[in-house]
């Protein structure tokens, strides 16, 4: 123990000095934390404690945990079965623990072999393990528990924390295509906000949330939550996906569960490790944009195409002009992508964490901090910093305290403050504006000229009256702080209450998390200013275009000042026993109460009065679960489990439900006619499950109480009186009250085997169904009875099926001194609508949703783009308003001689992928390791938003792609990328329509990984344990048949671009 | 021992959780806002009744295509895809139809809750049986002002009159379209019903003035009987194959010249009731000099009345109007009268070249007709002289059409080198004048900000209404006309002449007063007197003609143009000419006063009737399209 304080005083030596500082400051919080856990520990109350509950016959048991190669094994579980007793070893393969003869201890460890040894009269025991290609004692998570991974028989997927290590600080980007299952892709880059998105076996319900449960050591927390964990912090991360495994939640489980579980202390001296990555990240992919002189012709070009009187908006003068070059103050071409973006931005990370404890009391603490930066281009001549920086410290630390002997405490605190500070709009928008820029009007600022010596602002560029759009302006006048803090406290109370039944556990858990936000905007108006030419003087000069409404001082705003409160119980009975050799039953029964209270979000203030308060109401649920196990002969399985859950959401008679689901299991590789081949299958396991699973999150966020109406008595409203001085606010209808709903039901199957052949490969498949019932939905009402808000009820349906895989396959080479994994896995789940209230679609059929997917988009048929006027004529019309020649010809489907709305057929794929799947390959040869990960998506579509990329509508860029092919009067190309030019919107061409779908297949090499250990003769003259060196690369390729951007940020690609990221790191432990 | 605490304390917090109260996810407090609460007191209820008036389509909105969906104001290339004006292109369309009603937030809605209302009104306690009478008259009148708006965008449309609950099964609920013949006589029914009740003036005008009034309904009534009668829905042959499910025609299939006597009747019987209550015509001396500056010449007293007729608020002939806003509409009408540093008025309100071709000359005739007027050099220059000065700027160059034109061109418009009585100049030999040629004040300020045609319309624009320190506009709010005295006399004499074999005296006797008040002498005096057609009011087409001239004279901007082209079955006549303006954009007064085609708009048979949304017919297969959706 008094090794702690030498690694304290020591620096450590591998931070630059640039940051020591900022560590210095880290090292000494942990440090405190560090001694107050100390003082915990060593408290001589709980030391008096223990003497009392030992008994007399128990003994220190002693050993070394070996590998074959006789290395000391780290981390090993150590347990007296039958009891909660147990340790891992320690950096030298030691354990000890107390035990009485007779006792077996169990020694396990994740890619071992399990071994159980007998509690002799020895006093010491050594222990081998054996190698496995997996080991069937893996404990897994399970809802509310853990079990042996061997009796597992539902559905759930785990993920090594170490594949989720990428260079990025947000989790959630890390999932896709590295869990059987799971459906993910991000759709955004920017720092703070790029989380991605993701569905556990697709999508079943065209209700509002579609998303999964999130639980983290237990308790419902948020995506940002998820987020936010270090991959280094957690324990495990799995996934639920069948009835079996997610029942037990209920009302709330129908989407699926993610399940993480944090670090926990190991008993040993203390272990620390660092790791710290620098990364660099860029754009994966950039638009091109038309050069400024493209763009001032095809502007012209886009008023004379449609309207041959039309006031042309670049003279010849200011194109010649521009061409000549000389004089670019007054005839300005500003690349605003180079103008406002670096090619790259620079982020840190570091990690820090402890661990270690005694006997009474072992902890984990870690400490880790991440700084974002964003790519806009830091503006010299603005005295702050307007960029994306978003930093973040999370501070974790569990403590767990063994009261007595059969009593144990947890405590775990978590603490999160984050930072963002950015331009007042968003880092996004900063894109989305300049595409909406023209290039040709104005610079993003002018250097002062004599008539301006005297100012003090920055003389912004601007045009015409100076309300156009400059992103330059926008980036710089302002920034935005936004500062959150989450802190979680849990406190858990275990006991074995073996003194009433061998096996008979209980548990409770107290959680409270808080939750505040709070934004800061501060910015000036910017003076915009516009060259003239002097007539007089043949001088250009720079004009005010607003020295009225323009400021040098800036304002503040505050807003989404966010506080949110919960509070999760949960008391856990559970009750483990092997009867004898053959049986084994387990049961398990919870009870949860959450409670969420929130302060209404800036967005709910705009809302009515009568939505406020009822948003402003606590959210609660309470439920009892419970599961049933039992295994015969390790080989046959079989488990119940239920939730009886309420929500209050409902009305009281729709309040509660009970959801029920049955599993069944078979090892048949265990069974004696397997023996012949056992070497060749090493495991088969197959499983079925069935059950129901609920889902509350119905409706949207914004429907509270579907029994109750919604009337705002302060809506709209009418003024009478002679000086319209009587204003009476009036009444609006916003739900009408419906006491019969309730939440969406989902029925699931799932039937799998677990396969194992030659001791290397592992393969897992599920095959699913589920049927969702009840699903929220319109009804389909004529409008002539003058309802003001929709009527909604349970007569949705929905089906998915679907198989999912995973298959790994590990080997050793030279000699053991190399070792190489492939794992690759596959997610296929389509869905489908099964019931759904339409209208009469008996002549259309076409336009039915039943039997299409979920998120299956309608369209037009785009045929090509007519050839002329006279083509137009002759064609059927098509009602969305004017076109001509050169504009989208559509199929006429229903052969009505006009397209319309009857018109529209299922096109493309879903907009939610249906396939998602990954590869990796992992090898290493003694010190040098290498790892790569590519993940794909298919079967999906997305569609070119016309509205976003038409060029000239609202000074909008020209993107390349459509300057290099359109439809022109002089080139009448009917397959042309754009159709003909118009500087306002075509809404014929804008419909939802088959030209602008694209294929959002793709496949990207998501990550690349080099690491070096350093040699141990060198590590252990350091003092150290561990170091390693390692390089990544994130988001390095995509294959795509999309080329404008990268495809999966699928129709958002004008904003804030996906990155790729290099980075390097160090992880040193000691 | 210390075991025992233990399971003390467990057992202690496990029956904490057990016994956790029932009603533990029973959030919801008592009181929390329902439907009921709507009708607990007068108050409520009264709050209610203001509901439904707030459903009334706005008359003033930039977005009500009366106003710009037809001919009479036209915008800068860059508002084409307002709602107004894609209709005015002829870009309606069943798909994505604009100012669609009928669909969601459409006035279906402001029906239902007149129902709502009705069905609840009498079981409201603390309200006096007197006051319940009045609310559910203007309820009433509501309603079928409603189903009236409806009918003369849709023709037949689904009658409302039941409050449908809610839960009804889809089979339960009617949406069948009803005839043209049902729902007049079911429009007409409600207003009978009403007009009984309703006050013929109000009690606290202070407090309540734009509620409903006797005058009101009666006047409405005229309005809907007018409709009745008029060519679109009397005897038009056009919806012959326009039939229901049953095979019924939705038109009246034959010509019933008796509805233009109801309609005469309705509106007599208006008229009455307005002078009753004490209306009258807005004359030049009831014009309010709020500026403190006399006003001396009386063409200056006159254009001042004649603007005030529409924009002094709760004047003497304002029989019914809207309470919105009136600022966005005199944001979008007034031109640019000095240098402005900022944008204060929008400034693109324009009206085309050939409403200000449709103002009579100073004799009060059309200017085609005027033998004294130089109709074919109308489009050429001269200067003005010390005689215009109160119209044109003295010594400027304008156009000849700007010259001897009857003063309500001057009051409702205003164009290059005009005065501009107002904007704070109330010194009437010291007035604004619009210089509007390419570089000037009023010219393109930028792309979206400028008229077209070089005209605006100063009718909309209150006299008061100012641009302070060349940066903010302070508007003078008026209640904007749905009906006024001028209309219903108008709609007197056009239904008497309709309904007489040829016009007499009393037809001449209700138009001769507008006439009279615009400072013009009757229409016999005038056409005998001016008119290379002399004898044109003696002829029942010829009255016809020259009713309709005058009211598209009288009653421009308001909204009225788009609806009477309609009824009369003239817009598509007119809405396939070109649209033109002077040649705003140069400099030279020569080049600035050629003449420039705007755009051509389409309009054919269909656009007679709105489409009904796509998305309802969709919905609900039964319900019938109008003709060419």
């Amino acid at each position: 123990m008094k090794q702690k304080s030498i690694y304290y005083e020591e620096e450590p030596s591998l931070v630059s000095a640039k940051e020591r500082d900022r560590y210095k400051y880290i090292l000494s919080f942990a440090l405190f934390f560090l001694v107050f856990q100390f003082i915990w520990a060593n408290n001589t109350f709980f030391e008096v404690k223990e003497n009392f509950v030992f008994q007399e016959q128990t003994r220190t048991i002693k050993g070394v945990v070996t590998d074959a190669s006789g290395q000391p094994v780290i981390g090993v579980n150590v347990l007296v079965l039958g009891t909660v007793r147990g340790m891992q070893t320690n950096f030298d393969g030691e354990y000890e623990v107390k035990a009485s003869k007779g006792d077996i201890l169990e020694f396990s460890y994740i890619g071992m072999e399990t071994k159980k040894v007998t509690v002799a009269d020895a006093n010491v025991i050594d222990v081998v393990l054996k190698e496995g290609a997996e080991a069937l004692d893996e404990v897994v998570l399970v809802s509310f528990g853990t079990q042996k991974k061997k009796n597992i028989i539902s559905s759930v997927a785990t993920v090594k924390p170490a594949e989720l290590k990428i260079a990025s600080s947000n989790l959630t980007t890390a999932l896709a295509g590295r869990v059987p299952g799971l459906i993910s892709y991000q759709r955004g880059g920017e720092p703070g906000r790029n989380n991605a998105e993701f569905f556990i076996r697709g999508v079943t319900t065209f209700g509002y949330a579609s998303s999964p449960l999130i639980l983290i050591d237990g308790v419902e927390l948020t995506v940002d939550d998820l987020r936010r964990l270090h991959p280094d912090d957690i324990a495990e991360f799995s996934i639920m996906k069948d009835a079996s495994a997610t029942a037990l939640y209920g009302a709330r489980g129908a989407n699926g569960v993610i399940f993480v579980t944090t670090k926990e202390g190991v008993e040993g001296p203390v272990k620390v490790t660092v790791r710290m990555e620098s990364s660099v990240s860029t754009p994966t992919r950039e638009i091109e944009l038309a050069d400024p002189i493209t763009y001032m012709r095809m502007g012209n070009e886009a008023v004379k195409t449609r309207d041959p009187l039309g006031l042309l908006p670049y003279s010849l003068e200011k194109i010649e002009n521009t061409i000549a070059g000389t004089n670019p103050i007054l005839y300005p071409t500003t690349d605003w992508y180079e103008e406002l973006f670096q090619d790259f931005a620079v982020s840190n990370r570091v990690n820090f964490s402890l661990n270690g404890g005694g006997k009474t009391a072992r902890y984990y603490v870690s400490v880790a901090s991440n700084t974002d930066n964003g790519v806009l281009s830091v503006p010299k001549i603005s005295n702050f910093n307007s960029n994306v920086k978003f930093k973040q410290q999370n501070i974790r630390s569990s403590t767990n305290i063994s009261l007595t002997e059969t009593s144990k405490l947890k405590l775990s605190f978590n603490v999160n403050f984050e930072n963002y500070s950015g331009p007042i709009s968003g880092g996004s928008e900063v894109y989305n504006q300049v595409m909406r820029t023209n290039p040709v009007l104005f610079r993003p600022y002018y250097e002062k000229d004599a008539a301006n010596e005297f100012t003090n602002h920055i003389l912004f560029g601007n045009y015409g009256n100076g309300d156009y759009l400059n992103p330059y302006a926008e980036m710089v006048r302002g920034y935005q702080e936004n500062v959150s803090s989450k802190i979680i406290a849990q406190v858990e109370f275990n006991h074995d209450f073996k003194s009433i039944a061998d096996g008979l556990n209980f548990r409770l858990i107290f959680n409270g998390t808080k939750d505040s936000r709070y934004e800061a905007l501060r910015s000036y108006n910017p003076y915009y200013y516009t060259p003239r030419l002097s007539s007089l003087t043949g001088q250009t000069s720079l004009t005010a275009l607003n020295e009225e409404s323009g400021t040098e001082t800036l304002s503040f705003l505050q807003r989404n000042r966010l506080i949110s409160s919960s509070t999760y119980i949960e008391s856990n009975l559970s009750y483990q026993k092997e009867i004898d050799d053959k049986n084994e039953v387990s049961g398990l029964l919870v009870f949860t109460i959450n409670d969420r209270l929130s302060t209404l979000a800036d967005g709910d203030l705009g809302a009515s009065e009568a939505q406020q308060l009822q948003k402003s109401l606590a959210y609660r649920n309470m439920g009892v679960s419970g599961r049933f196990t039992y295994a015969r002969s390790q080989k046959y399985f079989a488990e119940f489990s239920f939730g009886y859950n309420g929500s209050e959401r409902f009305a009281k008679a729709e309040r509660w439900g009970f959801f029920p689901s049955l599993a069944l299991g078979w090892m048949v590789s265990d069974e004696k006619f397997f023996d012949s081949i056992d070497d060749v299958v090493t495991k088969l396991k197959i499983k079925g499950s069935y059950g129901l699973v609920g889902n509350d999150q119905i409706g949207g966020e914004d429907d509270r109480f579907f029994y109750l109406s919604q009337v705002d008595l302060n809506s709209g409203g009418y003024t009478t009186g002679e000086n319209f001085s009587n204003f009476q606010s009036g009444v609006s209808i916003q739900r009408y009250a419906n006491d019969q709903i309730t939440w969406e039901t989902g029925k699931k199957m799932n039937i799998g085997f677990e396969l194992g052949l030659f001791k290397k490969v592992d393969l897992e498949v599920d095959l699913f169904r589920e049927d969702r019932e009840n699903i929220l939905s319109n009804r389909i009402l004529p409008s002539s009875i003058g309802l003001q808000a929709g009527v909604r009820a349970n007569i949705g349906e929905a089906r998915s099926d679907g198989v999912d895989g995973t298959v790994v396959f590990s080997d050793d080479f030279a000699d053991g001194n190399g070792w190489m994994q492939l794992r690759g896995n596959f997610t296929y789940a389509k869905n489908k609508i099964t019931k759904i209230e339409e209208p009469d679609y008996s002549a259309t059929p076409w336009l039915s949703r039943i039997g299409q997917p979920i998120n299956q988009v309608w369209g037009y048929v785009a045929e090509r783009l007519f050839v002329d006027q006279a083509e137009v004529d002759n064609s059927p019309v098509q009602t969305f308003g004017e076109y001509s020649g050169g504009d989208i010809k559509y199929r006429d489907v229903n052969g009505d001689g006009k397209i319309s709305a009857l018109d529209r057929v299922p096109i493309g794929n879903p907009t939610v992928p249906e396939i998602t799947y990954g590869m990796g390959l992992s090898a290493g040869y003694k010190n040098l390791d290498v790892s790569c990960f590519f993940q794909g998506s298919a079967n999906s579509s997305f569609w070119v938003n016309p509205y976003d990329t038409a060029p000239f509508v609202g000074e909008r860029q020209l993107i390349k792609a459509w300057a290099d092919d359109y439809w022109s009067e002089t080139n009448r190309n009917e397959y042309a990328k754009w159709p003909r030019l118009s500087n306002t919107y075509v809404q014929n061409n804008n419909q939802t329509n088959t030209w602008f779908m694209q294929d959002g297949s793709f496949l990207r090499l998501k990550q690349v990984e080099i690491g070096y250990k350093m040699p141990e003769d060198l590590v252990s003259k350091l003092k150290m344990e561990k170091i390693r060196l390692y390089l990544s690369g994130t988001n390095l390729l995509v294959m795509s048949d999309f080329k404008l951007w990268d495809p999966e940020l699928s129709g958002n690609g004008l904003s804030y671009p996906n990155q790729r990221v290099f980075n390097f790191g160090v992880n040193v432990s000691f | 021992m210390k075991n025992n605490k233990i399971y003390i304390a467990i057992i202690f917090v496990a029956s904490m959780l057990s016994s956790c109260e029932k009603d533990y996810l029973n959030v919801v407090p008592d009181n929390v806002a329902t439907i009921d609460n709507a009708f607990s007191n007068r108050f409520n209820t009264q709050k209610f009744l203001y509901t439904i008036y707030s459903a009334i389509p706005e008359p003033g909105s930039v977005n009500n295509p009366a106003l710009n969906g037809g001919d009479e104001i036209w915008y800068p290339d860059s508002e084409r895809n307002r709602t107004g004006v894609r209709i005015a292109q002829g870009f309606q369309s069943a798909t994505s139809p604009s100012y669609n009603l009928w669909g969601n937030d459409g006035l279906y809605e402001g029906i239902r809750n007149c129902n709502i209302f009705l069905s609840r009104i009498d079981n409201v306690q603390g309200i006096q049986a007197y006051e319940k009478t009045t609310w559910k008259a203007e309820v009433n009148f509501l309603k079928a002002y409603f189903h009236f708006y409806m009918l003369r965008m849709y023709g037949p449309i689904v009658i409302n009159d039941e409050l449908v609950p809610v839960s009804a099964a889809t089979g339960d609920i009617n949406s069948d379209r009803n005839t043209i013949e049902e729902t007049f006589t079911y429009i007409v029914g409600l207003l009978d019903n009403a007009i009984v009740d309703l006050p013929i003036t109000l009690q606290n005008p202070g407090e309540e003035l734009g509620r409903v009034t006797k005058p009101i309904a009666a006047a409405m009534k005229a309005r809907v009987l007018m409709t009745y009668a008029s060519p679109l829905f009397n005897g038009n042959s056009v919806y012959d194959g326009f039939v229901n499910a049953e095979g019924t025609p939705f038109f009246p299939a034959t010509y019933a010249p008796e509805k233009w006597d109801n309609a005469a009747v309705a509106a007599k019987e208006a008229i009455d009731f307005c002078h009753e209550a004490g209306m009258r015509l807005f004359q030049k001396e009831d014009y309010i000099n709020r500026s403190g500056n006399a006003i001396t010449s009386d063409i200056t007293l006159l254009k001042a009345g004649l603007r005030s007729r529409m924009t002094e608020k709760w004047n003497t002939e304002l029989i019914w109007g809207h309470t919105g806003s009136t600022n966005n509409i005199e944001y979008e009408s007034m031109p640019r009268l000095y240098n402005y540093t900022t944008n204060p008025v929008a400034s693109r309100h324009c009206p085309p070249l050939r409403i200000a071709e449709m103002y009579y000359s100073k004799n009060g005739v059309p200017i085609e007709e005027d033998v004294t007027y130089d109709y074919a050099n109308r489009h050429k220059l001269r200067s003005s002289l010390v005689a215009d000065k109160y119209h044109v700027e003295e010594g400027q160059r304008t156009a000849i059409l700007n010259f001897d034109r009857e003063t309500r061109f001057y009051a409702d418009l205003a164009f290059d080198r005009g005065v501009w009585y107002g904007n704070g100049a109330n010194d009437e030999s010291d007035p604004w004048y619009v210089h509007a040629r390419g570089g000037e004040f009023a010219s393109v300020f930028e792309i979206s900000q400028y008229s077209v045609t070089g005209y605006w319309p100063k009718k909309l624009v209150a006299i008061p209404t100012q641009v302070n320190t060349g940066t903010s506009l302070s508007t003078t709010r008026y209640a904007f006309p749905i009906l006024r005295l001028a209309d219903l006399y108008l709609y007197y004499a056009e239904a008497l002449n309709e309904s007489k074999a040829a016009p007499d005296a009393q037809v001449y006797e209700y138009i001769d007063l507008v006439r009279e008040r615009a400072g013009l002498s009757s229409v016999v005096d005038s056409w005998s007197g001016f008119s290379n057609n002399p004898s044109k009011p003696t002829t029942k087409v010829g009255m016809r003609k020259i009713i309709q001239q005058e009211r598209m004279i009288e009653m421009s901007f308001e909204g009225a143009r788009f609806w009477d082209l309609r009824r009369w079955k003239l817009a598509k006549e007119f809405m396939n000419k070109p649209i033109k303006g002077w040649n705003v954009l140069e400099n030279d007064a020569d080049d600035y006063y050629t003449i420039r085609t705007l755009y051509n708009p389409t309009y054919s048979e269909k656009d007679y009737l709105w489409p009904i949304p796509e998305t309802e017919t969709i919905n609900d297969p039964s319900l019938i399209q109008n003709p060419g959706w």
